[in-house]
């Protein structure tokens, strides 16, 4: 059930991302599996686990500027971010059923990121510290996360989204009341 | 500046909708104050896809209300300014509507019955309005949105419990 949940929120915010593709007539006809962007160059396949990141070489993944990121464990939390930090045109990130509860205020977040989406995995207070330090305007979207007893910080102008989480009731009630704009769905609040 | 504000708000809330009309089908986006949608004729209705209408008055109110549920193609009604206070279940609500903004106006719990009397699934946009002391019991309804509105704390709560919602901008206050 969690993971339909998961699958219908991912194709939600694949869908203004995705750049149609170009007519079959105007592409070239000797590279028919690839889909192209405006510029017309191949468009990054944005799906990764730690392994398959870690196995590209950098100058593969350089113009990467949306990434979904399956299944981080603990171990690799450091080789894997210290990766994303190297994609200057980063600016949507995806972390399904990652393990970030060991991320806190010290560890850097890529900078150009203005979407974040965490779906499932842990998550605790030190994420939550790590990710209050996006600039303003930045949209962060949880996703089946259990959140209850946690407090957000995040800057006043975040856009925020919560899908099918668990929050506290004041938690909740204090974010709306110091966010620009928040948006629930299906979620239960706890007292 | 409202006009837009309320346009980019409805547009932003589609996608949460889904698609109201298909591509093919002509749909037509009218705008009329209370008045003037008495006077026009029904023919020039029929294709409406999209009714904004602007400031009616209570003394209007049964004989638009009984207007708007004859329109076939209605998917999207804009109250802008209008006065609700009195309109409550006992009045029609069209079957097709998708989404319904309501924009400024005298609002009541006798307009929250009205709005639960709407087809399952409808989205509904509350901009600009003191929605204090209203208890929106919506079962139907399937989100719901606030932007700058006059909204008690207590509120939020009960709204996020029972809909999908989204607040944009909005006053909070304590209860006294």
């Amino acid at each position: 059930m969690r993971y339909k949940i998961l699958l219908a929120l991912l194709g939600i915010l694949t869908i203004p991302h995705t750049v149609p593709a170009k007519p079959a007539e105007t592409r070239p006809s000797t590279i028919p599996a690839f889909t192209w962007d405006e510029s017309n160059e191949p468009k990054i396949d944005p799906f990764f686990t730690p392994a398959s990141l870690l196995k590209c070489s950098l100058d593969e993944i350089r113009k990467c500027k949306t990434m979904v990121l399956w299944g981080l464990k603990e171990k690799d939390r450091r080789a894997v971010f210290a990766r994303i930090q190297q994609l200057p045109e980063l600016s949507e990130l995806q972390l399904f059923g990652c393990d970030l509860s060991q991320l806190d205020q010290s560890d850097p977040l890529p900078a150009k990121v203005k979407t974040f989406v965490i779906a499932g995995g842990k998550v605790c207070q030190s994420t939550l510290r790590w990710l209050s330090k996006v600039p303003g305007e930045t949209k962060v979207t949880f996703g089946g996360c259990d959140l209850r007893g946690m407090k957000f910080n995040f800057p006043e102008r975040t856009w925020l989204k919560f899908d099918s989480c668990e929050l506290s009731a004041p938690a909740a009630t204090e974010l709306v009341t110091r966010s620009e704009q928040v948006i629930f769905l299906q979620c239960t609040l706890s007292d | 500046m409202r006009l837009k504000t309320l346009f980019c708000f409805l547009i932003l809330l589609l996608p949460a909708i889904g698609p109201v009309a298909n591509a093919d089908e002509r749909m037509d986006e009218l705008n009329y104050s209370g008045e003037d949608f008495l006077q026009v004729p029904k023919g020039d209705l029929e294709s409406c896809g999209t009714l904004e209408l602007d400031g009616f008055k209570e003394k209007e109110r049964s004989a638009v209300l009984r207007r708007v549920t004859e329109l076939p193609k209605l998917t999207v009604l804009n109250l802008t300014g209008c006065d609700l206070s009195l309109t409550d279940e006992k009045d029609p609500v069209p079957t097709k509507v998708k989404v319904v903004m309501i924009a400024g106006g005298k609002l009541s719990q006798k307009t929250i019955r009205w709005l639960s009397k709407f087809p399952t699934g409808t989205g509904i946009a509350f901009a600009e309005c003191d929605v204090r002391r209203l208890e929106f019991d919506l079962p139907n309804v399937h989100f719901l949105a606030f932007e700058h509105c006059e909204v008690l704390k207590s509120q939020i709560p009960k709204l996020v419990q029972k809909h999908d919602v989204r607040f944009t901008e909005n006053t909070f206050h304590d209860d006294k």
